[in-house]
């Protein structure tokens, strides 16, 4: 069969298979090719669809409808976050900027030792993360491809002699036309819809595209399917229900769409912990304005971070993530402080903008609640700890961008802070009363946490190799898996734990 | 302007609505929500509502003032070409058209109340697309630095689907020298 829309499958149709997997972002496609080439029979079911580089338009307007969920809308109930997750063939690896890390050391001890997950420890992690680093061609982005954003921001942690450094990217046959979040023009991403789904489908694998998950279905306790909602992936219009009726079932659609699946299901949850512990790291920007052209928007986007403020293990510490930024005029006048002249004559200055982004570690937590269609409902407001945290790193991307050369920084609070000088930013930094809910705006991009792994079935959601705790043969296989929140970019974490589980799977 | 006979009844019923109100309009549509406070004030303008994630005339005439409000950069000295000269709201329009129903009708939604703010926010007892610019000005701020951090939250979502519309219209870039670039790399991995 290989890939055809739900709707072939027709409204009360039945699907039979040994397994199902739910969603096709990292995690759902690194188990996916594991066992179709075991020859299991797996079906794999995706809302969005399948989009080659020749569909990807450069176009944000065009491109940010299709590539993210509920049209890049998706926020939390308050508005004051957007929360930007990707769907489609490849889920967010169509549209990440390719950021490589293994979970830091830190966080596999901290979940070690407080959610006994002692197998963590085992020498297989380390073998796990450099099997999938290996596959998906990780290497640190070239010299000759550090834009001049990146290359300023460099300048800045270094001339302050900062932890930081360059960054580690899954990219091959990259130009460097710097449209990454809008989808790779130029097949430049080694993500799951290039290296992992075409293998899985040429061993025997199907995938579904425009199919929304609505309910696992159980039988005696045990998971046996998933309904699912024919959806148009244009138009989002449903079409019907058809059932894939599996012995195993994989939900692998980011923390916010398997929460809330589960939580639409009639999975035992006595404790009612689905869905809570939501973790965004959360982000704002700052903005440097420099004499020279910087043009952020060209080349690689992000290839650089600051790591000084960031500590990554549990206790009391600085826990904020600084790395390189850059969007394309639409969302970047959306991002702007203000409207009317004073926005126009910041948006003159597009070219001359170096970009940093504040992501927080963040301690608070949120939860996730089913929505209707597509929709998820996301409550989350950052605890004060966690504004001071965000107050300090906006200041100290301040000063590297000043450290930079920058000639004005820009922090958004409310009202936005312009200045010049260290000595001015030292008088007139952030505090955590300067910044509240939209001011600045925020954005995440990293939703993870809410049907987290441990060994106690009290304290966690699902068991350590990621089976559901109170219904055998449900798993997950996403960044809903992590207990904590990580502090880095989560794709690579999510494609090793996808492989992890798939193992688990095949018992 | 005179009112016609349809504008005094809508005149008098929000003004009646925001006295009913009272001072905290947005604690009020906290309250009853924002689909019943939106149908309850869509009532009073004599106006239909936008059911089904779809939006009447008016909302998009609605949404296309706000839009001028936010991207009149007459005063910046660019040449930067007004919104609606170059099919920004209807860019606009068609980038939320992307959305799910859910999500457009609390678009369609907010700019019901936005387009009725002023009878209870001020400058004075009118229309959103009824005031000058210089009202629409000061009644947008009011919008974007609202003590409640929901109003804030939902001029916010306004901004961003009017900012995707204006600045993803080519027309806008060579102001701010941007381009689609192509790359100028040979493809990494395979100049090696």
């Amino acid at each position: 069969m290989g890939m055809k829309p739900s709707a072939s499958v027709g409204d009360g149709g039945v699907v039979r298979a040994a397994v199902v997997v739910v969603g096709l972002g990292a995690g759902g496609p690194m188990a996916f090719p594991v066992w179709a080439c075991a020859g299991r029979d797996v079906v794999a079911l995706e809302l969005g669809d399948a989009m080659g580089p020749g569909e990807m338009t450069r176009r944000e307007e065009e491109m940010l409808p299709r590539l993210f969920m509920e049209g890049a809308s998706r926020a939390t109930e308050d508005l004051a976050i957007r929360v930007l997750q990707g769907k489609g063939v490849g889920g967010s690896t169509l549209h990440n900027t390719n950021l490589c890390k293994p979970l830091p050391r830190e966080i596999v001890e901290w979940w070690a030792n407080d959610w006994g997950l002692e197998d963590l420890l085992d020498p297989q992690l380390d073998a796990d993360f450099a099997d999938v680093m290996n596959l998906l061609g990780v290497h640190e982005v070239p010299d000759d491809r550090i834009n001049r954003n990146n290359a300023l921001i460099a300048r800045g942690v270094e001339a302050l002699g900062w932890r930081g450094g360059r960054l580690m990217h899954n990219r091959q046959g990259c130009r460097g036309s710097g449209f990454c979040e809008l989808g790779c023009p130029n097949n430049g991403k080694q993500n799951a819809s290039k290296v992992l789904i075409p293998k899985a489908i040429r061993s025997g694998g199907r995938v579904l595209t425009g199919a929304r998950a609505e309910r696992v279905l159980v039988e005696r306790g045990r998971a046996a399917g998933v309904r699912a909602a024919i959806v148009d992936p244009h138009t989002g219009r449903e079409k019907g229900t058809f059932e894939v009726r599996a012995d195993r079932v994989v939900v692998a659609a980011s923390a916010t769409n398997s929460a809330a699946l589960l939580r639409a299901s009639d999975v035992p949850d006595p404790l009612r912990l689905m869905g809570t512990n939501l973790h965004l790291h959360p982000g704002a920007y700052v903005a440097g304005v420099f004499d020279e052209d910087v043009r952020s928007w060209e080349g690689v986007p992000q290839a650089q971070e600051c790591t000084e403020f960031l500590k990554l293990g549990p206790g009391d510490g600085p826990r904020a993530w600084i790395v390189s930024g850059a969007a394309h005029p639409g969302a970047v006048a959306g991002l702007m402080p203000g409207f009317g002249a004073q926005h126009g004559r910041d948006m003159l200055l597009y070219k001359n903008l170096a970009i940093l982004i504040v992501m927080l570690h963040d301690e608070s937590s949120g939860r996730v609640a089913p929505g209707r269609g597509e929709g998820v409902h996301i409550s989350y407001s950052l605890s004060r700890g966690d504004w001071a945290q965000l107050a300090m790193g906006m200041n100290e991307a301040a000063r590297i961008l000043l450290a930079a050369g920058a000639r004005e920084v820009v922090l958004p609070g409310a009202p936005p802070r312009r200045l010049a000088t260290m000595a001015e930013l030292d008088a007139r930094k952030l505090g955590a009363r300067d910044v509240a809910p939209h001011a600045p705006s925020l954005v995440a991009v990293h939703p993870m946490s809410t049907l987290w792994m441990g060994a106690d079935p009290r304290r966690s959601v699902v068991d350590p190799r990621g089976e559901h705790h109170r219904m055998p043969g449900l798993f997950v296989a996403d960044g809903s898996l992590f207990p904590t929140s990580i502090g880095g970019p989560p794709q690579i974490p999510i494609y090793t734990f996808g492989r992890r589980v798939a193992r688990a799977v095949m018992g | 302007m005179a009112l016609g006979l349809r504008d005094r009844i809508a005149d008098r019923a929000l003004g009646r609505l925001a006295r009913a109100v009272g001072d905290d309009a947005a604690r009020w549509v906290q309250s009853v929500g924002l689909e019943r406070a939106a149908s309850l004030v869509a009532r009073a303008l004599g106006e239909r509502r936008g059911e089904g994630g779809g939006f009447e005339p008016w909302q998009r005439a609605t949404l296309g003032a706000l839009q001028h409000t936010m991207c009149r950069y007459d005063a910046v000295d660019a040449p930067l070409p007004e919104a609606a000269s170059i099919g920004a709201l209807e860019a606009a329009l068609d980038f939320a058209s992307h959305m799910p129903p859910d999500k457009r009708g609390q678009l369609a939604d907010l700019l019901v109340l936005f387009e009725a703010g002023p009878y209870a926010l001020g400058p004075r007892r009118a229309r959103f697309t009824r005031l000058s610019d210089e009202e629409r000005d000061a009644y947008a701020l009011a919008w974007q630095d609202a003590r409640v951090p929901v109003v804030r939250g939902a001029f916010g979502a306004l901004k961003s689907v009017c900012m995707m519309g204006y600045w993803s219209r080519p027309a806008t870039w060579g102001a701010i020298e941007y381009e689609l670039f192509d790359g100028e790399h040979p493809p990494l991995g395979e100049e090696e």
